[in-house]
């Protein structure tokens, strides 16, 4: 058994899997190029990603096994987890055995936990659709954000639907990533910048009437910090603009 | 604009920096003048973008949350707080005296726009104290909603109350232009209003609602196949009543609301907890807001309106108040022990909605599981059917998931709720024994 390692997108996953069924073998480990390989002594095979194998794969996955369930290992792909790419090759093994009724199958426990790492992707891009937070910058706006799971491709549409007429861009600092709308389409793109801080007096100013309001809007004897952390995580204060400063995590 | 040019408009003058303090302050009263409104939802419209900014989704962003764990979703603020009238449970009302101000459509509708395109809200919230007369109120609400769908070219959610004893005419530009409308019942009865709200009255609430609700009813009806549809409030209407001013019961307040959801087509009642902003001698002097009860109100609510359940299965005459110790449905359950325990793998879908802590997801995934196989308690965990009150009332294969409990009183016990409700439930404790020595005549 061998362990492969692939460029982290999901068309490079399809193109080992593809491999995989050609050669009608069993992996020891699948990972991204990049997340150390623990110490493994097994031999290494580097797939590059391949357009024409992952496409040949995704349709006859979504002939087997129907398009919600290729739409669930997307996203549960982009959870990003650790060795979740084993879990992810048993998903389709079982596929190929159940087809149409995998998704029915809530009680194997390989079903069960692709669809928890789908949630958790489908959860955290609710989150953000709430928690981007654009700041104006010149003639586009700006969003830094650090979420857990691999959000970027799945921000696209909701953004360019809802400012058709404006220039954005969403940072994903941390995998040094960015999504560019240029009023026509949006495409994802590398973005080594350190996440940008300041913006000027006019931005200034509305980012100081959103902490106003934030601060007032809340009901003293209402109070209730475990719930707010439960709904919006503290690692996601370091972008805020309602956090005051001194609270965001350090390095905002 | 361009950042060169908004640089050299903020840096002109000292006059600028002014405009814009007074633009800070005005919000943080005409903010704080608002957010004992409860209602925040954004959900229900999927106005499309129509070439200027903004859209609706049919289930509604939060944006933030504020530290009382509540969700930002609309900015929420008040054209207004220069109120003519003397509610007394309002921090608003005429006698009370606080600063006051207004903002001008203009302002509100700049802001709303500054905000969206950040991205920190969903939409606007707009309602207003009433300023000089109810209709004068409605003109200037009017004007700014009509300057952010026409000049500003805005489709995101707005949200709009209606100000009760303005005119149905009114009230209906409005309702073509907002995604949702609402008039608050503020009461739970007429004599209580008349009591509290002397300037208010029940028809200058219903007459309004029902008229809107006609006008939604039309217009989903018009839209019907049709993508040329007329948008009338589109996320319908809602309502909110204040628990614990006055001394209404559960009974009669869940009854007032399923009446209100059959009669006016409501999406929503919201409850909200009366947080004492008086010494009115009128009202309770409660020493925290009865914030358990209002907890318990929403889950009898939703059990209302998703659950299939009626008031009178929850509560009756002689027992009018809802359970402060368990949730409703537990309550109803302990009642009805001989309907109990039920095969999973058999029961039907409204009977598994009627297990405490099975909930209307958990119910889908079961039909759709056992269809594969039959269920056994390993599935339903792997599934995610919390079982921590469930395995009281269930059947797995014919096996139960528990020690049978025999006495309810035990049963009771077991499944009360724990630790954070606990507080809630000692400030409760603590409003009722205060009731008891309140000096506040109450209204029957
Ligand atoms: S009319 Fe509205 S704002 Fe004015 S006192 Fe009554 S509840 Fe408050």
């Amino acid at each position: 058994m061998r362990v492969y390692v692939y460029d982290g997108s999901f068309e490079g996953l399809l193109t080992v899997f593809h491999g995989l069924f050609r050669d009608k073998a069993q992996p020891l480990a699948i990972h991204r190029r990049g997340v150390a390989a623990q110490g493994f002594l097994a031999e290494t095979v580097e797939v590059e990603a391949d357009p024409a194998k992952a496409d040949t794969l995704y349709e006859a996955m979504e002939r087997r096994m129907t398009p919600r369930a290729v739409r669930l290992l997307y996203l549960a792909h982009l959870s990003e987890e650790r060795d979740g790419e084993m879990r992810l090759f048993a998903f389709v093994c079982r596929g190929g055995q159940l087809g149409e009724r995998l998704l029915d199958d809530l009680g194997d426990p390989g079903v069960a936990v692709v669809m928890r790492m789908a949630n958790r992707v489908e959860r955290e891009r609710e989150r953000f659709l709430g928690l981007v937070r654009f700041r104006e910058a010149g003639t586009f706006f700006y969003a830094p954000i650090e979420p857990a799971c691999r959000l970027l491709p799945l921000l696209g549409d909701h953004f360019a639907r809802r400012f058709p007429s404006m220039k954005w861009m969403i940072h994903d600092v941390g995998r040094k990533e960015a999504l560019v709308y240029d009023e026509e389409e949006w495409y994802l793109t590398p973005c080594d910048l350190p996440g940008v801080t300041d913006f000027g007096p006019r931005e200034e100013h509305y980012q100081h009437l959103w902490r106003t309001y934030f601060a007032v809007a809340a009901v003293e004897n209402r109070k209730n910090p475990e719930r707010q952390r439960n709904r919006m995580p503290k690692k996601t204060w370091k972008w805020l603009v309602e956090i005051p400063r001194g609270k965001r995590e350090p390095g905002a | 604009m361009t950042f060169a040019a908004s640089v050299e408009e903020f840096e002109g003058t000292e006059e600028a920096m002014t405009v814009f303090m007074t633009l800070s302050e005005k919000l943080a009263v005409l903010a704080g003048a608002a957010k004992y409104d409860v209602s925040c939802s954004s959900s229900g419209s999927s106005r499309k973008n129509a070439g200027g900014t903004g859209n609706a989704g049919p289930a509604g962003i939060c944006h933030s949350w504020t530290e009382d764990g509540r969700c930002v979703s609309l900015l929420k603020v008040l054209l207004s707080n220069e109120c003519v009238y003397d509610c007394a449970y309002c921090v608003n009302r005429s006698s009370n005296d606080v600063p006051r101000s207004h903002f001008t459509p203009e302002e509100m509708a700049e802001l709303t726009m500054q905000f969206y395109k950040r991205n920190y809200i969903e939409g606007l919230f707009l309602s207003s104290a009433v300023h000089r007369t109810p209709d004068y109120t409605m003109e200037m609400m009017l004007r700014t909603i009509t300057l952010l769908r026409r000049e500003h070219r805005f489709s995101g959610y707005i949200h709009a109350k209606v100000i009760p004893g303005a005119s149905l005419e009114l009230a209906s530009r409005l309702g073509a232009l907002a995604d949702r409308v609402s008039v608050n019942i503020e009461l739970p009865s007429e004599e209580s209003l008349r009591f509290l709200a002397p300037q208010k009255s029940k028809h200058s609430v219903l007459a309004p609602m029902s008229h809107l609700s006609e006008s939604i009813r039309e217009a989903a009806a018009s839209g019907k196949g049709s993508s040329r549809s007329l948008l009338f409030a589109p996320a319908g209407q809602s309502t909110q009543l204040i628990v614990g001013a006055t001394g209404e019961s559960d009974f009669r307040i869940l009854r007032l609301s399923e009446g209100l959801y059959r009669r006016y087509s409501l999406k929503r009642v919201y409850y909200s907890a009366y947080v004492p902003v008086s010494d009115d001698r009128r009202l309770p002097a409660l020493a925290a807001p009865p914030l358990l009860r209002e907890h318990r109100l929403y889950q009898a609510d939703w059990l209302l309106r998703f659950y299939g359940f009626h008031p009178e299965e929850l509560l009756d005459e002689t027992n009018p108040q809802l359970d402060a110790a368990v949730d409703p449905k537990v309550a109803w359950a302990l009642r009805n022990l001989h309907l109990f325990p039920l095969e999973v793998n058999t029961a039907s879908y409204e009977m598994l909605l009627r297990v405490p802590g099975i909930g209307v997801t958990s119910a889908k995934r079961i039909l759709t599981a056992r269809k594969v196989r039959r269920l056994e308690e390993e599935h339903l965990r792997r599934l995610g059917v919390v079982l921590k009150r469930g395995r009281f009332f269930l059947l797995c294969n014919g096996r139960s998931l528990a020690q049978p409990v025999g006495d309810p009183v035990r049963l009771r016990n077991l499944l009360c709720d724990r630790t954070k409700e606990r507080t809630a439930l000692r400030n409760e404790m603590r409003r009722r024994q205060l009731l008891l020595f309140s000096p506040a005549e109450m209204p029957v």
